[in-house]
């Protein structure tokens, strides 16, 4: 049923669902599908968020102290599970983002660089 | 930190809810309702699944998994039913076997002794260091002194019992029966902490001989004999030469000091005849039971001053026996037994450690097997903790099942071994299945399951996914780190059971040494009788010399007799008297002689009948007797030790002043007391000096000894026929009984060893067929390229051979390490036996090769062509 489109999109690497979640939850309190779709819509359609994969993610973070949640009511009052960060949820945003730097950055030179002799 | 679990209703409205919004974006977008729905739910995939997730995540659904899991990893066993067959039977004689001497151990060696309170009863002993005496009974008159004097002891009581020693002829209801008796004072049961189960024990009084016609029965005689009659106390009962009133029954229980008596009579009624009542005559064994508080080591130091006082006091009959020795009950009954016990129990367990070995390395192959299916699983998200979990549990589940037939057959097992063992393990009917030997087998069991399914486990653990998917299914397991694993696998199995073989190798040895050692005497063809002359009948020392001297006579007149004669005592079961005697020296003041090996109380045929030489001199007879001239026969090894280079015959020994005996001759050397116990120091005086109403005749046949069983039986009872015969066996079969404790250590040990031996043959057998089937590519690239069916061969044995010599170099080191712990077991064998270690090397290396040769002319028939297609 997948589009070629859909296909295409790139498939998220192990952790770092983690990452875009805590990320997203910056902006304040927001439940899984809108989470899902902030990742996506930022991204520009290019990650591809496997639903099922967000929620035992969102277990995950949970159960570390990282993000709390609440049942809450959406914009279009539907009855939803709000997440959002903790202290210690923040901190590791700063420090999962300084790793991620420095991981693309070396990819990314080490890619270059091959580019480069090819 | 409690956090509270989720619930899985909460989770799955939250679920709907991510729908539902997703829904209502998308109608947002201008989708139908239904089209809204539907492409929801296909975004977000398998919500099935995810609720999975969820739910594995948490941790209380555990026992939900397992419910799944273990009908599957049934399945999968009932699946493989060659694997699950060869792993249940291995391990159900691997726990099995452990199981049986397990359950010994803990009979024997762990279960407190039925007595109150039995850990501060402990046996006392008088030592001789200087004469090399470790532990000697104690003189009445020595027992009197310490008993007045020792402040240790809450109580001290002493007793009397040798096997086959006491003795009282049973009359009352039916066939006169031969009872085995233990002299007891009124202080034995007390000191115990048992009291009879029906009437009283001793009193005081009954101490003092005169007043002492009393029994107390064992309770298998009252049951067996008097019909378990309640009334029984206060009845006489007859015995030969009198009556004895009953005045008490034992609990079925009670089997102390063995299980054979049936008497227990106060120690006043060793007649004084029998047992002199002299300072210098050892014979009563003291049991004690400590203060509380008090250690085994004060008590012993407060007997050595008191012993050492009284060796001070009576310099005549106790110089030198001046050290108390104190030792624990239970060690006094089963110490002998420990160490054999505790080497088993090693051997055992190591054996089941290589069982454990091989089935980890066949789970390992079916791991390898299995690889891409887990990779596939895992890759469709199962998490890696639940393979891990389903490796461990089929694994489980073997080692239950193995551990159920376990239990069936380790009763059989141990009975084995204990009728193998005969008389040679105490305490064996303690043996049996209880709490604690169902708790060691159910942790042994889920252990060894734990053992073998981890390594598999482990390997699957850290399996690269993606690596094993792009590999083809065969030949994803060929990587060099699995080979390894099981490489050394085999190499853990091979040491092991070299480090078993050793060890049964040298214990074997050592039995063969004890086989073939000379005895002293001649065996064959020679038939014992144990009787006990029914003394009510000879009640004087000349009747009673008078009627064996007859019954001897009447034997050695039997056609195919050559010779006849009796002893006191059985040669090979010790039981030598402790007399001392004194060497009147004229120029160097006199000696004490105190024969190492005792004194043997025998009839002038004992010697040409049991085939002992005569060295020197002759042997006493029955003229000498008639003129008064009382003479003994010393051992080779006496006559050295006093009269060294001297002739000692026509010397005299005094027993004393008075009493002198002239040595009429010197007889070879006998191992009196054991073939594993060298030779000591002995004399023999004639039975007409102390006559004794228990003997062994011997009769030396032309033939088999058996054959004249009956005729000897006839003539007996033609002497007279109220003659008890208690037992007769050929001499061979007594000399073969002597030595059933190390035949039983030995056997058991060789069953271990060849059990190891097997496992790792078939280890190495595994290792090397799978490593062919998953060479099978390259081999067949070799053999294309030109290489000769005997490469194949010597690459796939060298191969077996390399994994073999590295086991057996390190099972050698660790035998040479470990074999030194037996070395008390040991007779005749240093614990390192170059020889023993060369035969266990070689013949480890020759089955290994056996083992290799099978998978390495597989390889070796290998068709090129179809080999190389082969994936």
């Amino acid at each position: 049923m997948l589009t070629q489109d859909e296909k295409e999109r790139l498939e998220l690497l192990q952790g770092t669902l983690d990452l875009l979640i805590l990320r997203t939850l910056i902006f304040g309190p927001e439940h899984g599908q809108g989470i899902a779709r902030a990742i996506q819509q930022t991204s520009e359609d290019e990650l591809l968020v496997e639903h099922g994969a967000l929620y035992p993610a969102l277990q995950r973070l949970e159960s570390r102290g990282w993000i709390s949640a609440a049942w809450g009511v959406s914009s279009n009052n539907r009855r939803a599970r709000f997440y959002k960060l903790t202290r210690s949820g923040r901190k590791q945003l700063v420090r999962e983002t300084a790793k991620w730097k420095r991981l693309t950055a070396a990819i990314g030179r080490i890619l270059e660089s091959e580019a480069g002799e090819g | 930190m409690l956090k509270r679990k989720r619930k899985q209703s909460d989770f799955n409205s939250e679920m709907e809810a991510h729908i539902a919004l997703e829904a209502d974006r998308l109608k947002e977008q201008g989708l139908s309702e239904e089209e809204a729905q539907a492409a929801a739910r296909r975004a977000f995939g398998n919500l099935t699944r995810a609720k999975e997730r969820f739910y594995e995540s948490t941790r209380w659904q555990w026992w939900d998994e397992l419910y799944q899991d273990v009908p599957y990893g049934l399945r999968r066993l009932r699946r493989n039913p060659d694997f699950t067959i060869v792993a249940v039977l291995t391990l159900a004689l691997g726990i099995g076997a452990n199981l049986a001497i397990f359950t010994i151990v803990r009979g024997v060696l762990l279960r407190p002794l039925p007595y109150h309170d039995p850990s501060n009863l402990v046996e006392v002993y008088i030592s001789n260091p200087s004469h090399g005496t470790a532990e000697e009974s104690f003189s009445p008159q020595d027992l009197d002194d310490f008993r007045s004097q020792a402040k240790s002891f809450e109580s001290v009581s002493g007793y009397w019992y040798e096997p086959g020693m006491s003795l009282y002829t049973l009359l009352s209801q039916g066939e006169p029966t031969v009872i085995e008796t233990a002299n007891i004072d009124s202080n034995f049961l007390p000191t115990l902490g048992v009291a009879p189960a029906l009437g009283r024990g001793f009193t005081s009084e009954e101490n003092i001989h005169g007043k002492d016609k009393v029994v107390i029965l064992s309770n298998s005689l009252w049951r067996e004999r008097f019909g378990g009659d309640r009334h029984i106390i206060g009845k006489p009962i007859r015995i030969g030469g009198g009556e004895l009133v009953v005045v008490g029954v034992m609990g079925p229980d009670f089997r102390f000091p063995s299980p054979d008596v049936g008497f227990w009579v106060p120690i006043s009624q060793v007649t004084d005849d029998m047992i002199p009542h002299r300072r210098g005559v050892r014979w009563i064994n003291v049991l004690a039971r400590l203060k509380p508080g008090v250690s085994p080591v004060q008590a012993a130091n407060e007997a050595t001053v008191i012993v050492a006082r009284l060796a001070r006091q009576y310099p005549t009959t106790n110089e030198g026996w001046d050290k108390g020795v104190v030792e624990n009950l239970r060690t006094a009954i089963v110490g002998q037994a420990m160490p054999i016990l505790l080497v088993l129990l090693a051997a055992v367990g190591l054996v089941l450690l290589t069982a454990c070995a091989n089935l980890a390395n066949m789970a390992l192959a079916r791991g390898a097997v299995r690889r891409r299916e887990f990779a596939i699983r895992s890759a469709m998200g199962a998490g890696r903790s639940r393979l891990f979990r389903h490796s461990v549990i089929e694994s489980v589940l073997l080692a239950i099942f193995g551990g159920a037939a376990a239990f069936a057959i380790s009763p059989s097992i141990s009975a084995g071994f204990l009728a193998l063992a005969g008389n040679a393990i105490p305490r064996a009917m303690d043996v049996h299945l209880d709490w604690m030997v169902v708790l060691f087998g159910s942790a042994l069991t889920l252990l060894t399951g734990l053992a073998i399914g981890s390594v598999p486990a482990l390997r699957l653990a850290s399996t690269d996914v993606a690596e094993s998917l792009k590999a083809s299914g065969a030949r994803a397991s060929a990587e060099p780190a699995r080979q390894r694993g099981r490489d050394t696998l085999v190499v853990a199995e091979v040491s092991l059971a070299c480090l078993l073989l050793a060890a049964s190798g040298l214990v074997l040895k050592s039995l063969w040494k004890l086989v073939t050692t000379d005895p002293g005497f001649e065996a064959r063809r020679v038939l014992t009788v144990q009787m006990v002359i029914p003394y009510y009948k000879y009640h004087n020392e000349n009747l009673m010399n008078s009627y064996r001297d007859e019954l001897v006579r009447r034997v050695a007149a039997i056609p195919g007799v050559q010779a006849a004669g009796a002893g006191k005592t059985m040669p090979l079961a010790g039981g030598g008297e402790p007399y001392q005697f004194t060497i009147r020296n004229s120029g160097r003041g006199d000696i004490q002689v105190a024969p190492e090996g005792g004194i043997y109380i025998v009839t002038p045929g004992y010697f040409k009948a049991l085939g002992i030489p005569i060295v020197a001199g002759r042997v006493f007879n029955e003229r000498d007797f008639k003129e008064h001239r009382y003479g003994l026969l010393i051992s080779r090894s006496l006559a050295q030790k006093y009269w060294p280079g001297e002739d000692p015959v026509g010397k005299y020994l005094y027993l004393s002043r008075n009493n002198r005996l002239e040595v009429l001759g010197v007889v070879g050397d006998v191992h009196n007391e054991g073939l594993n116990s060298r030779p000591k120091p002995a004399i023999y005086i004639p039975m007409d000096l102390m006559s004794r109403i228990k003997f062994d005749l011997f009769i030396r046949t032309a033939g088999n000894p058996l054959a004249l069983a009956g005729s000897v039986r006839r003539v007996i009872h033609q002497v007279e026929p109220e003659q008890p015969i208690q037992q007769m066996a050929p001499l061979e079969q007594v000399v073969y009984e002597s030595i059933a404790q190390p035949r039983f250590f030995a056997v058991v040990m060789a069953f271990f060893g060849a059990m190891a031996l097997l496992l790792s043959a078939i280890g190495v057998f595994a290792v090397l067929s799978y490593s062919v089937r998953q060479r099978t590519h390259e081999i067949g690239i070799r053999m294309a390229l030109g290489a000769e069916k005997r490469d194949v061969l010597g690459m796939v044995v060298g191969q077996g051979l390399k994994l073999s010599l590295i086991g057996v170099a390190i099972g050698i080191a660790g035998a040479l390490a470990l074999t030194r712990f037996l070395a008390s077991l040991l007779y005749g064998v240093k614990p390192t036996d170059p020889l023993t270690f060369a035969a266990v090397s070689l013949i480890l290396i020759a089955v290994a090769l056996l083992a290799c040769y099978i998978p390495a002319r597989r390889a070796a028939k290998f068709d090129p062509m179809v080999a190389l297609r082969y994936e």
